[in-house]
């Protein structure tokens, strides 16, 4: 052993008595939440299989058991198969579908997560609140071979699929750790329908394929861990439709876009430019006004604020005057998450890794540059799950010669001034 | 569940300051190192599998520890990502506390990078080979090893170092 781990090890351990006298004095109370888990995972367990079985349910089918050492018969489904309306029809456990299967996974494992605004979690909540709290499916999955595995989630009300995410970023998957994010009920992909606040049954679904083959699905695990069975609040506000746009906005026309010269934030707290929106930005009279040009915008949805293009050109090696200042984009209303989106132009790839080399996108990238000065430790959660509203772009800088012919002769501070540009109301 | 928890117990009893050295190794903090224990001993113990014997029970936690970590650390990049403006900067350190000049492996180890102290704190506390952290870790071979010669070159100084040996090691017989 040489000197540095025996050294290390020895401080270590120094540090771990203290540590170890902590944990032990709060003994009581995490053998309370071991209880407690292991009792949530019998009822959760319970729940399904009296959903499933109609009449006769066998006590055994009722115990908790681990998705990996519990055959199912299932048939393979892909996220694209598990949308809203299908029924939900899939049997906890584990479906092989290749001769040689085990040989390709170690097992899958995991539980769900509750993340609230302020950043605090809960495994396996009983409650959560919707626009506020991010719902994630977070597992293990130890995988042998050329393979890789994907988890999808899905919201079920009386046997059906009312919820389902479809966007890529769904399913992050980090070599071991899969982690999956549930959307909220009535969102289906792109679109949301409102509705009622109450329980839902949270369901996963784990396929692994074959990096060569993905066509050839080895295995799949159905409810690792157990389903969630939640109450869901605040549904029904949350995905309300929106009332109509406040007067002072102009629709945009094509690519020309209403801009307003907007005096630059001055922090104070975590969403300094949510706080502006709530005081009225940038609809103040005295805001000198002028048109923007952007080719290619898309409608605007959540995934904006996350992988998803907000504009896309056709040209790499378009520019215009805002291609290089720091932009981002910001939503009247924005339920959960970091309301302001960092973006930037690019023909590089995108946080979610996507690369359009013929095109330049204006994505979330990590490249894109900062908009906002750090306020002590803000902690936002994932995924944002409902956009609506008016959608402004934020461009940290102003066309000059546009201001200035649409405002002749007014006198400003042009380092002082940013541009934010009415996008048009989140579908 | 009849033998799980005299085997519960025993880890409250024996293994707790291997289990807190380990935590306290991977986040330099003893309030995360606490946390991270705990939630580590339930995660494992609330699962319907059988803990049959301390050394199992005492490897299970641990490995625990070590994936709550790494998630904890993923999370944290993914927020960096998606949210660069507000996310705190790599090359800020870890929450380490109680740091004073007098506990100078403590300043040391403050100032690596969270990355770079779990890889220490793999490789030389929990003895896992190189591959096996870069594929813990979603990083490469190559990459654990950049770290850990950044944790050596912030380390050795102060507990003493074996003078390339090691390093050897990790290029030539442990990758």
């Amino acid at each position: 052993m040489s000197d540095l781990r025996r050294n290390l090890d020895e401080w270590a351990l120094g540090h771990g008595d203290h540590v170890a006298a902590a944990v032990a004095s709060h003994e009581r109370a995490t053998r309370r939440a071991i209880h407690v888990k292991r009792r949530n995972r019998i009822l959760a367990t319970g729940a399904t299989a009296a959903a499933a079985v109609v009449g006769i349910v066998a006590i055994a089918s009722a115990l908790p058991g681990p998705a990996g050492t519990t055959p199912a018969a299932n048939d393979y489904v892909t996220a694209d198969q598990l949308t809203c309306g299908q029924p939900w029809d899939l049997e906890q456990g584990t479906t092989e579908f290749m001769e040689g299967a085990p040989a390709f996974y170690g097992g899958v494992d995991g539980d769900w997560v509750a993340t609230a605004d302020s950043g605090d979690e809960t495994v396996r909540p009983g409650e959560i609140l919707a626009g506020h709290t991010a719902l994630s499916w977070r597992g293990t999955a130890a995988l042998a071979g050329n393979t890789v595995a994907r988890a999808t989630v899905v919201a079920v009300k009386d046997g059906v699929i009312v919820g389902a995410a479809s966007e890529p970023g769904a399913s992050v998957f980090d070599g071991t750790t899969l982690t999956a994010f549930g959307t909220l009920p009535g969102t289906c992909g792109d679109t949301t329908t409102p509705m009622d606040s109450g329980e839902y049954t949270y369901h996963v679904v784990v396929g692994i394929e074959q990096v060569q083959n993905q066509e050839r699905p080895v295995v799949m695990f159905v409810d690792p861990g157990g389903p969630l069975v939640v109450e869901v609040n605040g549904l029904t506000e949350s995905s309300a439709p929106q009332t109509q746009p406040p007067s002072g906005l102009i629709e945009p026309q094509g690519d020309v876009y209403q801009a307003f010269v907007v005096p630059r934030p001055t922090p104070t707290s975590c969403t300094p430019y949510q706080d502006m929106i709530d005081a009225g930005q940038p609809l103040v009279p005295s805001h000198m006004q002028y048109q923007v040009t952007i080719p290619g915008v898309q409608p605007v949805t959540a995934d904006s604020w996350m992988s998803g293009p907000v504009a896309i050109i056709d040209d790499p090696d378009y520019r215009a005057w805002y291609t290089d200042l720091p932009t981002a984009i910001v939503a009247t209303n924005f339920g959960g998450g970091n309301p302001l989106g960092s973006l930037a132009w690019t023909a590089g790839p995108s946080v979610s890794g996507e690369v359009h080399p013929d095109q330049l996108r204006l994505v979330n990238t990590d490249d894109a540059l900062l908009m906002q000065p750090q306020i002590g430790n803000c902690v936002f959660t994932l995924p944002g799950p409902t956009v609506s509203g008016a959608v402004y772009l934020i461009i940290d800088g102003i066309d000059l010669d546009g201001v200035n012919e649409a405002n002749p002769g007014v006198d400003f501070d042009v380092e002082a001034m940013q541009t934010w540009v009415y996008l048009g109301q989140a579908e | 569940m009849g033998s799980q928890p005299s085997v519960v117990d025993e880890l409250y009893r024996h293994s707790l300051p291997r289990l807190g050295a380990y935590a306290y190794l991977l986040t330099g903090s003893h309030a995360e190192a606490e946390e991270l224990v705990q939630a580590a001993i339930v995660k494992v113990c609330a699962r319907p599998r059988r803990l049959t014997n301390l050394p199992q029970t005492e490897a299970y936690v641990r490995a625990a520890i070590r994936t709550l970590h790494i998630d904890g650390l993923r999370r944290q990049a993914r927020w960096h990502r998606a949210a660069p403006t507000l996310a705190w900067p790599d090359a800020v350190a870890g929450p380490a506390e109680h740091v004073t000049q007098a506990d100078a492996v403590a300043l040391a180890m403050a100032t690596l990078a969270p990355r770079v102290r779990t890889v220490v704190a793999m490789y030389y506390w929990e003895d896992l080979p190189i591959a096996d952290i870069a594929g813990a870790m979603g990083i490469s071979e190559g990459t654990v090893k950049g770290y850990l010669r950044d944790g050596r070159e912030a380390l050795a100084p102060l507990l003493g170092d074996d003078d390339g040996s090691e390093r050897s090691e990790v290029t030539e017989v442990r990758s």
